[in-house]
């Protein structure tokens, strides 16, 4: 026998053993390895057992999805809020609405969109004819129109090749499709006409069970969001677990445990947090009343706070008389326009009419357009600085390059992270968009000596200044002996005169003009410019070699 | 034996073992993944160190029938036995990681969630081992082999292993998630048992172990009935590979003729070799009796 081949069945068995033991690591640890319909079914099980009466209603009756604008936001903790309506409602009817399942069983297809009219002010920003198309709230995950391409803030102008002019006409559209059928819309969105061919699903079986728990929903009252790279630099956050508090509903049971904007819940019980949607299983899956411990991540610190879960209580503020339309005071800011929020406008959007902000009227250039900035949301802080007026609003982005923007989509509170230029969300480099004046060139070797890192105040947790020469310090780092020291740059000190001094071999530091690089680059200082962040996420992106020198 | 077709059947269990064994470190494994359980992905590494050991076995018996050359003139037997440890020495490695894993996943209370279809995989997994006991038994007793049966009950440890994965995926299923790392290390802990045996044996059949006792008695007990000896001096044995070597010295009468001797030789090879259901590599000398030694 052939010696190769003798040889061939070991060391198959044994590179297969090796993959079996790399996945068993992974079970366990990533809850998304595998088709994941397990919580679901368990939440299935659980809501038999505690609202036995309101499992035949379920499937007699109907299941709306209601988002409704004089809800107080977060509502139900997750993006969508489920609730159950009375049996005679019929289908596809009232604002805002988004049916789920029909009577008698026959289910109807499940496009998993919630419409409403279009708020005037995106009206007349898009110049659309009043009366014409319907208005993408907010989409589900995971569903048919967002497997297609829809998004938030689009208006529905045909469907199934019939101009749309109000929601009920697609409710009514709907119901003599079925799952499997391709249903063409045509949509505006930011002006621009689009179609995109909707392939229509049964209802996913986890709506069912979650919307039945909601006949009275278990509620914290607080937005959750997902960590990426921008928030975890802003928040100081020391990895990506958990999920992040963007809002705390007032007289929730989240306040009244004392959850606070930027609290980290890294645990649930005994459940470590992974993402948005396994907080809100767990959350839809505990029963009002029942007091849950979570694990809170917050200013260095983990808290243990209790929770006792409650229910929603839908409160209906009334709307003021609205005055005569102030002047807008405009703005743009990176890539889109930008307007102080108006009454009326706020009322357009289903926000409450005190609600203090800026508007964002257009989404036109990147990276706004990148980021998810859409039309119709409002700005109300950024990192933490709130923006009630224009004032407030160019007085928190003058130095930012970074930031995390808190803003109001439909009633729901986001967090939206702008990344440093040249970045993702995620913190990876974007190539070639960071410094068009300088040439990128591979990294060969590391250079071991001082680095200096250009920085806002003597201490490894301040920001890299946007530019070089309004930086009032250098951090001058030495790797081999993992220390640092600050050198002042005020009073005469020029870089030139550092560099030489102390021996400096890399330069770390935000926009750097041309000439001072090429002067110290011809004197073999490796500079990385364009760079945003603190001083330690800079040392931390040298020593993994992420960096990359600019000539 | 009861039917002739017993032998034919008999013949197929090596064969029926490693397809067998394959067909399951593929199943459990990929419902293992899929279905995320910690349990059956542990077991489709226990059925692969099955395996392994079956495929080195084979692996044994061709070295041993390579001839041996000038470098190394008594063959390679030994190669078996440094390929095992080192395949066994790895296997130990995970099997201990499997372990440590396991109880990280119960300490840190992850949420080992397994679908049904691991379920499944665990099912298939007992099924095909207790066809494979029950094939081995019936054709072990028919063809009268103890090794045979021995084997068929090591499959049927196999059938305990795979019932214990299916009560942690269940028991996973029912809300208990601590079970399925459970039953993970349970597979675990029975993976570093098979290889702390194999490299135990291993290692002292490299270090030219003597046969175990009973094989030395029956040696001696099949010299004494050959009369032209008149005493045994020494018996020295060892396993090559899946040979036996004994170094066999006698005493014969002083005055026998030089082709008297060899009669005699070939008369201890066939006694042996008759005896000893393995194959013998067999060097006789003959001593003749010095006075004082005898009796
Ligand atoms: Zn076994």
């Amino acid at each position: 026998m052939n010696k190769g081949l003798i040889w061939f069945g070991p060391i198959s068995v044994v590179a297969f053993v090796l993959i079996l033991a790399v996945m068993y690591g992974l079970v366990g640890n990533i809850g998304d390895l595998g088709p994941s319909g397990e919580q679901p079914e368990m939440n299935f099980v659980h809501n038999v057992q505690t609202f036995p009466s309101g499992v035949g209603d379920v499937q007699n009756g109907q299941i709306q999805l209601i988002n409704k604008p004089s809800f107080p936001t977060g509502i139900g903790n997750g993006q969508i809020q489920l609730i159950k309506q009375n049996n005679s409602f019929p289908a596809g009817i009232g604002n805002d609405q988004i049916q789920l399942i029909k009577q008698n069983q026959i289910q109807t297809p499940y496009l998993g969109i919630n419409i409403g009219e279009v708020p005037e002010a995106v009206a007349r920003e898009l110049k659309i004819p009043v009366g014409t198309g319907v208005y993408v709230k907010s989409i589900i995950t995971e569903s048919p129109s967002e497997k297609a391409g829809i998004k938030t803030g689009d208006i529905v102008l045909r469907f199934d090749h019939q101009p749309i002019t109000s929601h009920e006409q697609i409710g009514r559209t709907l119901k003599t499709k079925k799952a499997g059928d391709v249903v063409k819309l045509v949509i505006n969105r930011n002006g621009k006409k689009k179609s995109f061919h909707v392939k229509l699903e049964s209802v996913p079986a986890d709506i069912v069970p979650a919307a039945a728990a909601l006949k009275k929903p278990s509620w914290m009252g607080a937005d959750i969001q997902d960590i990426d790279a921008v928030i975890r630099m802003q928040f100081k956050l020391p990895n990506k677990d958990g999920v992040i508090i963007s809002y705390v509903t007032p007289n929730s049971p989240a306040e009244t445990a004392g959850l606070k904007v930027g609290d980290v819940i890294e645990r649930f019980g005994g459940t470590r947090i992974r993402d948005v949607k396994q907080m809100r299983d767990l959350i839809l899956g505990s029963q009002s009343g029942q007091q849950a411990m979570l694990t809170v991540f917050r200013n260095g610190e983990t808290l243990s706070l209790p929770v006792i879960m409650g229910q929603q209580v839908a409160t209906k503020e009334t709307i003021p008389f609205l005055g005569p339309a102030d002047m807008a005071i405009e703005g743009t800011w990176i890539g889109m326009d930008v307007t102080e929020l108006l009454p009326e406008d706020a009322s357009a959007l289903g926000l409450p009419p005190s609600t203090k902000g800026i508007l964002v009227n257009d989404v036109e250039s990147p990276p706004a357009t990148m980021i998810g900035f859409q039309t119709g949301d409002v700005i109300i802080a950024i990192n933490s600085i709130p923006t009630p007026d224009m004032k407030g609003f160019v007085k928190a982005t003058e130095k930012q390059s970074s930031a995390v923007v808190d803003l109001l989509r439909g009633n729901r509170h986001i967090f939206m992270s702008v990344p440093p230029p040249g970045y993702t969300q995620q913190g990876s480099k974007i190539n070639n968009v960071i410094d068009n004046k300088v040439k990128q060139v591979a990294v060969t070797t590391q250079v071991n000596g001082i680095i200096a890192i250009s920085s806002e105040s003597p201490d490894l947790n301040a920001a890299i200044p946007q530019d070089i020469n309004q930086s009032p310090y250098l951090i001058l780092v030495d790797l081999n002996k993992n220390s640092y020291a600050t050198v002042s740059m005020n009073g005469g000190n020029s870089l030139s005169n550092i560099v030489g001094q102390y021996n400096i071999t890399s330069l770390i530091c935000g926009n750097i003009p041309v000439q001072t690089a090429n002067n110290l680059s011809s004197n073999g200082v490796f500079i990385y410019s364009g760079i945003v962040g603190t001083a330690n996420d800079a040392i931390s992106l040298y020593e993994s070699g992420s960096l990359t020198a600019a000539r | 034996m009861k039917y002739a077709a017993c032998k034919k059947c008999a013949e197929s269990v090596g064969m029926v073992n490693i397809m067998g064994n394959i067909l399951m470190i593929l199943i459990k494994g990929y419902m293992g993944v899929v279905g995320r359980s910690k349990g059956l992905i542990a077991d489709a590494i226990h059925s692969s160190a099955d395996l392994l050991a079956t495929i080195i076995m084979i692996i044994g018996m061709k070295i041993s029938e390579n001839e041996s050359d000038e470098r190394y003139p008594y063959g390679y037997g030994k190669a078996e036995y440094i390929v095992a440890i080192l395949i066994y020495i790895f296997l130990f490695v995970i099997g201990v990681y499997i372990v440590y894993e396991g109880a990280i996943s119960i300490i840190y209370k992850h949420i080992v969630n397994p679908c049904l279809t691991a379920a499944w995989g665990a099912f298939f997994s007992i099924a095909i081992n207790e066809l494979m006991f029950r094939q081995s038994v019936c054709a072990g007793t028919q063809i009268n082999s103890p090794s045979m049966v021995a084997k068929a009950w090591e499959s049927r440890s196999d059938v305990y292993s795979s019932i214990a994965v299916l009560i942690g995926i269940l028991g996973s299923k029912m809300g208990f998630h601590f079970m399925d790392p459970l039953a993970a290390i349970i597979v675990g802990v029975i993976i570093i048992k098979i290889c702390i045996e194999m490299i135990k044996d291993s290692v002292l059949n490299l270090m030219d172990k003597a046969p175990d006792d009973e094989i030395l008695d029956m040696v001696n007990k099949s010299l004494e009935k050959i009369t032209s000896i008149s005493g045994i001096k020494n018996i020295f044995g060892r396993e090559v590979g899946r040979y036996y070597e004994f170094q066999i010295d006698l005493y014969v009468e002083p005055n026998i003729t030089v082709s008297q001797g060899e009669i005699i030789k070939r008369e201890v090879k066939q006694v042996l070799s008759n005896t000893i259901e393995r194959q013998l590599v067999i060097k006789v000398r003959l001593l003749t009796e010095k006075k004082g030694e005898s009796e």
